[in-house]
């Protein structure tokens, strides 16, 4: 007689067999010992892996964030999303033609890194993206974050159309206080890893956005995080020249609101700067900059 | 609706960490890595939101070790060597001790081959054999076939490498 394969008794043993099926192996069992032999082998074979993937956790305990966070971090990220398309359209419609091909362009950078989960969709059944999504228009809106935000200043260098770059600046304007001494771009931290870059960040919170500034000999990269008060802090890193170079009060600036007022700390590490400022009284600044991670 | 997802974040949240962990070795990467997961899921609202989690997941950390080959770092990715200590309770023998038992199994799951892998720590991530076939692209009777193999291989390759460590198993 048939015995019973031993994948099966792996799929017996996971229950991920049908009740029909379930039954017909169980009814195998109760008249052939080796079958029975081979499933207490398997189920050994089945608790020792479990017992050797358990000790690869991850060493400490893990907390889940307050769902909360999470959910100010997604608000956070549509609110962007949201007035950056309102200033697509502003832009748009001021400078037509120009404001048009600026949009455009913005939006094949932004789709020219796929997002990083289309892959895996493809290969789940979950639902195939609702047609709208595949409209550029709402490409547009999904994807714009990504795209590269610009400040100028009047000294930036002439670019070929300054309507347009002052349409970006009132209404695409990085957060206020980035200083105009050159132009920010948004990475996704994937991106910004891959191009070799620092991302300064303190472990654990939530990432709002990455900014990069390109300077010599290295760019300089920000970073926003929220705190678990709501409030944002943002780290720089780069040469230190740049860093120290920055408005500090300016950047500080990030989020509206009176108390605390903004403050910075930094630290030097050879021709390196790392900078912090946000909202927070200073003594925490510097602990936070303690645990900044550069890598 | 948002309950829904409220309610796998509480669930799952610990689980994706885990999976993340077993891929980055990171542990404040893989928990800012799932993160971002929950909150993509937040503006996609799947229908399956399980399954996609740790689609996503899988995705995320795949694009990390992509950037960790660029940046040439694949020796200690794919070597798993040196173990990074977990932290805790800094405790200086367990903690020794404790690392060696861990490079060890480290080293055991670097074996596998990548697919078994993946459909390995997908189970012990939680997820059912529908859901793995799902991810995987397996036919879903591959899915018990990948996993026995998985499973021998695994303990087998924990029993050579720990044997070729005798001396120390030996006092402990």
């Amino acid at each position: 007689m048939r015995h019973i394969p031993e994948e099966e008794l792996h799929a017996y043993l996971d229950q991920a067999l049908s009740r029909a099926q379930a039954v017909e192996i169980e009814s195998h069992l109760a008249h052939c010992a080796a079958c029975r032999e081979a499933r207490d082998g398997i189920a050994r074979l089945r608790d020792r892996t479990t017992a050797l993937l358990s000790t690869l956790g991850p060493g400490r305990t893990v907390v889940a964030p307050p769902f909360a966070e999470l959910r100010r971090r997604h608000l956070a990220r549509s609110a962007r999303r949201a007035s950056l398309v309102r200033g697509m359209v502003w832009a748009a419609s001021l400078v037509g033609a120009v404001g048009l091909g600026y949009a455009a362009h913005s939006w094949r950078d932004a789709t020219a890194t796929p997002p990083a989960a289309a892959p895996a969709l493809a290969a789940t059944p979950t639902p195939a993206p609702t047609p709208a999504a595949t409209l550029p228009v709402t490409t547009v809106a999904t994807r714009a974050p990504e795209a590269p935000r610009r400040a100028t200043s009047a000294a930036a260098p002439g670019r070929a159309s300054s309507a347009t770059e002052l349409a970006a600046q009132e209404h695409l304007a990085a957060p206020a206080g980035v200083p105009a001494s050159g132009l920010w771009r948004n990475e996704t931290f994937e991106r910004a890893v891959e191009a070799g870059l620092t991302v300064p960040r303190v472990a654990g919170l939530p990432v709002l956005q990455i900014q990069v500034q390109e300077a010599s000999p290295s760019s300089v990269v920000a970073v926003d995080q929220q705190l678990g008060s709501g409030e944002v802090v943002r780290t720089v890193e780069g040469p230190a020249q740049q860093v120290s170079a920055l408005d500090r009060s300016a950047v500080a600036s990030l989020t509206p609101g009176a108390a605390p007022t903004p403050s910075s700390a930094s630290v030097r590490n050879g021709n390196r700067m790392l900078l912090m400022t946000g909202r927070v009284p200073a003594e925490s600044l510097r602990a936070l900059l303690a645990r900044v991670k550069t890598h | 609706m948002a309950d829904d997802l409220e309610q796998l974040y509480q669930s799952t949240f610990t689980s994706v960490v885990r999976f993340l962990y077993r891929k980055v070795w990171d542990l404040d990467r893989a928990q800012d890595l799932a993160q971002e997961v929950f909150v993509r899921a937040m503006a996609h609202r799947p229908e399956k939101p399980r399954a996609w989690v740790f689609a996503v997941a899988a995705n995320l950390a795949r694009d990390e070790a992509r950037a960790a080959v660029r940046r040439k770092k694949h020796l200690t990715l794919l070597t798993n060597d040196p173990i990074v200590a977990p932290a805790g309770e800094p405790d200086a023998q367990d903690l020794v001790e404790q690392d060696e038992r861990l490079a060890t199994v480290h080293r055991a799951l670097a074996e596998l081959t990548p697919r078994d892998r993946e459909v390995l720590l997908l189970w012990d991530a939680g997820l059912s054999y529908p859901e793995i076939a799902a991810q995987t692209g397996l036919a879903l009777g591959a899915v018990g076939t990948t996993l026995a193999r998985a499973r021998k291989r695994l303990v087998a390759a924990h029993e050579r490498l720990t044997a070729g460590s005798m001396d120390d198993a030996a006092h402990s």
